[in-house]
């Protein structure tokens, strides 16, 4: 059994915000965006199309989603980072997709006991030691980034899953012809797994790579794409990546007519 | 007028009858017993092992979230709104004549709900967490609502059940005074006395927890229940404002086919057909018919929509009931479950009572498929492709290329789905045998108290075979004259629809003995209110004593000298 303890002490000590949903401003243009997060922290992705559709050393192998696995070490069904290929897209080659973490998030609304919260810095958690499995959540999400722990996790299988998914890495990045480097002090560097598993009957999904950003490293995909396709910031500080890319070029939202607010920016898609 | 009267050997005859559930154990109610003994054994094997693995061993995935314990939560919770519909109906829009019916009805919803809760915790990841729903509820999830109105309903069921339950207990008690069960018939009399009192506060607290029920039935499945499914923007096919009205017809439906069945089966193996006649099994699947029509209306808005300008996602659903792997069960549900069904409780020729079993026999399962039909289509088509998860990738007839989820129940699904049904078996026949199946004043039988002398000349009347050509005798009511009592009362049975029994209250004889002429002298006193006719005055005040309740004293008012 994993302790409750340290966990709990871990969220609480990220400020996190229990409840209901954080409702969203009705903004839709970049400017309003910015402008409504100016000066407080609130982390988005913005993921340039262009540059990910280029990156033919993920044709087959995404590096990105086996990064996410490495580091989370997810179910075998359960893909918190996905890359959706060409023919299932009109605007892109690879569209790669983690959690929207939505400002109008149906999932948070429709909990039952509470257990997936939105933080005030825009990440939306689930709380593994509330959560009841019901699979509400799930089934509302429009995105389908929601994942269930089918069954209980094995030591062999969370060894086996790493190693799989962090050779998976390295054979992209070989054939890109590039080194993966990470930050000497970084010590939730992959393959090394900070990440608890999470025990079966609870939903399990994308966190931004929480335990990496806290400690001010990006997310396990930011730092595994072998082109930077994947930008991660607080686009409440106006000198970010990705407040300037929101700043100067167009982007779409997934289902952006769903009213969900997503966080995850496309750009680059013409051409 | 006068007062009914209780006849107490046919009550009890009456009584016998309905409690031949409780007397009589055959060897089949052991052997009923032992197979569900067994099932449920089966069942705890297969929920051990879901207890202990997880849900890996069903046949969810994803995106296939929702599968059979849902589908099947669902389903009995929409069996479970027609009994308390039935007896909310006969207490407070008094179809008194669905009495028989009203406990089987409750007791169906009773036990409908217990399943259907049963069925939810199956489906939870973590049912060891179950009580966090109410630690951490919080009131803005469908789920919370949904909790907190079964629970709700089941409790008003409960308590509507136990006061007409109540009510028996004296009866029971009476009957099986040395039985294991009469310290529990005692505890649930609670002091029950059978007064007028007694029956009255009853009553009313019936009535008044039956307008509560009736709402509450109409907000539980027609409101609550299908918020939880309509309110998800992620999948097309729930998402829809038709979505709650849907699941009433359908509960209705197919709680109005359950009563059938189970009212057709215990009259059958009780032989209650007195009790239980085929005027209520006739009305209960004319009922069924007016759902069964409306659940094809709703069906042909939804798809119609649908088809011919839905969003793309919505499209793909439709599609997908209509051509792509969901079709053989969507087409022989729609064709065999509602189409038939329908048409045998519209033609003439199948209305009959066997007819309306084997639709009500129709629509139960084919219900259920429906409500299979409700949840996996729109899971299976996610609005955002997930290639890697989802197993099927290809294009359907008139979808575009899209990832298909797939769900095939599993062996633990159909044994706990099994099991759920043994414990709803189970619990029926542990309560027939103990408790009445139908409600003991159904069997009560009421007659005319025994006539009283009104005349001294009716006193003839008691042994008329005595005297077959008996004192002449007039009918008040119409005043035609007969040689004796027995041609008035033919005549007062033919012409006025009196019983031979009441004839008294018509035929009167006329004293001397002589038919009385019609321009006869010898009428002396005549009834200023009916205008009858009579030889004397104290006959005329005898008569409107008896017919117009007017005492003695004030006869002068009444009768008036010819």
């Amino acid at each position: 059994m994993y302790s409750n303890v340290s966990r709990r002490k871990f969220l609480k000590l990220c400020g996190v915000a229990a409840g209901s949903a954080l409702l969203g401003s009705t903004v839709v243009s970049s400017k309003e965006i910015l402008k409504a997060a100016r000066g407080k922290t609130k982390y988005a992705m913005a993921i340039d199309l262009k540059a990910c559709a280029d990156t033919h050393a993920c044709d087959g192998i995404n590096a990105c989603v086996h990064a996410c696995k490495t580091v989370n070490v997810t179910p075998p069904n359960s893909y918190w980072m996905m890359a959706i290929e060409n023919e299932h897209i009109t605007f892109a080659e690879r569209l790669p997709r983690p959690c929207m973490q939505c400002d109008n998030p149906p999932c948070v609304k429709v909990c039952p006991v509470g257990a997936t919260f939105k933080r005030a810095d825009g990440i939306i958690l689930v709380d593994y030691f509330r959560c009841i499995g019901c699979r509400l959540c799930a089934v509302a999400c429009p995105y389908g980034v929601r994942y269930f722990n089918w069954d209980e996790p094995t030591k062999e299988r969370i060894d086996q899953t790493r190693a799989e998914s962090w050779s998976k890495v390295n054979e992209v990045w070989e054939k890109a012809g590039k080194e993966l480097k990470f930050d000497e002090n970084d010590e939730t560097a992959p393959p090394y797994m900070i990440e608890i598993p999470r025990p079966h009957g609870v939903i399990e999904k994308c966190n931004f790579c929480l335990h990496r950003v806290e400690k001010g490293f990006d997310p396990a995909c930011v730092v595994c794409c072998p082109s930077g396709a994947i930008k991660f910031g607080n686009i409440g500080d106006p000198t970010s990546e990705v407040s300037q890319i929101l700043h100067e070029k167009k982007y779409i939202r997934l289902l952006e007519e769903f009213n969900t607010k997503p966080n995850v920016y496309y750009y680059n898609t013409g051409d | 007028m006068r007062e009914l009267e209780l006849d107490h050997e046919k009550t009890e005859a009456n009584m016998d009858k309905i409690l031949v559930s409780v007397t009589r154990t055959t060897g089949g109610f052991y052997k009923f017993l032992i197979v569900s003994l067994l099932v449920l054994a089966w069942f705890g094997f297969a929920y051990y092992q879901q207890l202990s693995k997880g849900l890996v061993v069903t046949g969810l995935n994803e995106p296939m979230y929702w599968g059979l314990y849902i589908g099947t939560f669902v389903w009995f919770v929409g069996i479970a709104h027609g009994g308390i519909a039935i007896s909310a109906a006969v207490t407070v829009l008094n179809l008194e004549q669905y009495k028989p019916v009203a406990r089987l009805g409750e007791l169906l919803t009773l036990i409908c709900l217990s399943l259907s809760g049963i069925m939810i915790t199956f489906d939870l990841g973590r049912p060891d967490r179950a009580i966090n729903l109410v630690h951490w509820g919080r009131y803005q999830s469908p789920l919370s609502w949904d909790v907190f109105i079964i629970v709700l309903y089941f409790m008003g069921s409960l308590t509507f059940f136990y006061i007409g339950l109540r009510r028996e207990m004296p009866d029971m008690i009476k009957k099986f005074p040395d039985n294991m069960m009469t310290g529990v018939y005692k505890f649930l009399g609670a002091g029950y006395k059978g007064t007028q009192k007694d029956k009255r506060i009853n009553d009313k607290v019936g009535y008044y927890l039956g307008i509560a029920l009736l709402l509450i039935m109409c907000s539980a499945s027609g409101f609550i229940i299908p918020l939880i499914f309509a309110l998800q923007v992620a999948q097309p096919g729930w998402f829809t404002g038709l979505l709650p009205i849907y699941f009433l017809a359908a509960a209705l439906a197919s709680a109005l086919a359950a009563i059938i069945l189970m009212a057709y089966i215990t009259r059958w193996m009780f032989d209650w057909y007195e009790f239980i006649s085929d005027k209520i099994i006739h009305g209960l699947a004319m009922g069924l018919r007016v759902f069964l029509f409306l659940y094809l209306y709703f069906i042909v808005c939804e798809q119609l929509v649908m088809r011919y300008a839905g969003l793309l996602p919505e499209q793909n659903v439709s599609n997908a009931l209509f051509f792509g792997e969901f079709a053989p069960f969507w087409w022989g549900y729609l064709i065999l479950g509602l189409i038939l069904p329908l048409v045998i409780l519209i033609l003439p020729q199948t209305k009959t009572i066997k007819g309306y079993v084997i639709a009500s026999a129709i629509v139960i399962p084919a219900l259920w498929l429906k409500r299979m039909l409700i949840v996996l289509p729109p899971l299976s088509r996610q609005l955002v492709p997930n290639p890697i998860v989802d197993p099927v990738t290809r294009s359907g007839f008139l979808e575009p290329l899209t990832t298909y989820g797939i769900y095939s129940p599993t062996w633990v699904e159909w044994s706990l789905f099994a099991g759920t049904l043994a414990v709803g078996f189970l619990m029926f026949a542990i309560f027939a045998k103990f408790f009445p199946l139908i409600e003991l004043d159904v069997g009560e039988v009421y007659v005319e108290p025994e006539p009283i002398a009104a005349t001294p000349a009716a006193a003839g009347e008691v042994a008329p075979a005595a005297e077959p050509t008996g004192p002449p005798a007039q009918c008040e009511l119409c005043e035609a004259t007969f040689s004796n009592l027995d041609e008035c009362c033919a005549h007062a049975e033919k012409e006025h629809g009196i019983a031979t029994d009441s004839c008294d209250m018509a035929c009167a004889e006329v004293e001397g003995g002589e038919a009385p002429a019609e321009a006869g002298g010898e009428m002396v006193s005549k009834c200023g209110l009916c205008d009858a006719e009579f030889a004397s005055k104290d006959e005329c005040c005898e008569h409107a004593e008896k017919e117009h309740a007017i005492a003695k004293d004030s006869c002068d008012m009444a009768c008036e000298d010819m």
